[in-house]
């Protein structure tokens, strides 16, 4: 049941895209409930993807890039 | 002295994300600001030459790319209504040009509503993540931002999920700390 914090932190990252595993939720949950430090970081990881989500950002895919690569390439 | 280098070959990697941004924060079309962003990229080849260095490159760029902003909002003005472009606004054409530069928001003034602080997060999040190993800032990019599966990824780059999770672990990690200061 135990889980290191590294393990736990590795986790709690997991769930901010929902992809831990309803048992590992529950050890995550169970290590939070008693250690400070990892709570924090819990706490921060949350708040880190809110602030994903607010800063509605964009990215141009690798393909895109490449694209723009190769035209600017034409121009040198 | 100059004391910056352009370096054309690395502009699309280091800065084709961070330019996008700032563009599509302001024309809020993500095809017309893909296109201002690969227009600056042939602006900045072209006037390479001028380039003092004392800016450093993503500053001079994003330079370049308001100007393209503002020329996207003209051309788009000069095709409306004529009546609707003039509205007493004085018309000596000097100054219809610094009114328009008023109209592109810009980052260093601050204002009270969201949308403002909403560009600035997004840039600060891009410029943080331009700092990250190539490798963690695409997975994270592409899981958080992209929103892809990871199923869909790890076949993308040929990794395993848990080799994913470690680099999104450490890459959310690392942005956190370099956000630190100012967002949290």
């Amino acid at each position: 049941m135990k889980i290191s914090c590294e393990k736990a932190t590795e986790l709690c990252t997991r769930s901010q895209y929902e992809e831990a595993t309803w048992w590992q939720v529950i050890k995550l949950k169970l290590h939070l409930f008693y250690c400070k430090s990892c709570s924090k970081f819990s706490a921060k990881n949350s708040k880190f993807t809110t602030l994903c989500e607010q800063a509605n950002m964009h990215v141009i895919t690798e393909n895109e890039k490449e694209a723009m690569k190769e035209q600017l390439r034409k121009q040198l | 002295m100059s004391t910056h280098q352009l370096n054309p070959n690395t502009w699309v990697d280091q800065y084709a994300d961070y330019l996008f941004n700032y563009a599509v924060a302001r024309v809020s079309d993500a095809e017309i600001a893909k296109d201002l962003v690969q227009e600056t990229f042939f602006a900045g080849l072209k006037s390479a030459k001028n380039y003092k260095g004392d800016a450093a490159e993503r500053t001079w760029l994003i330079a370049i790319l308001k100007r393209k902003v503002i020329d996207h909002y003209r051309k788009i003005n000069s095709k409306k209504g004529k009546a609707e472009v003039r509205m007493g606004y004085t018309n000596t054409s000097e100054e219809e040009g610094d009114w328009l530069e008023e109209r592109v928001a810009d980052p260093f003034n601050r204002g009270g509503d969201d949308s403002i602080e909403n560009k600035e997060l997004g840039l600060a999040i891009q410029d943080c993540l331009s700092k990250l190993p190539k490798k963690q800032s695409l997975v994270f990019s592409m899981k958080t931002i992209q929103g892809m599966s990871t199923e869909d990824i790890c076949n993308e780059l040929g990794i395993n999920p848990s080799n994913l999770w470690v680099m999104i672990h450490r890459a959310r990690t690392t942005l956190m700390g370099c956000m630190n200061q100012t967002w949290f």
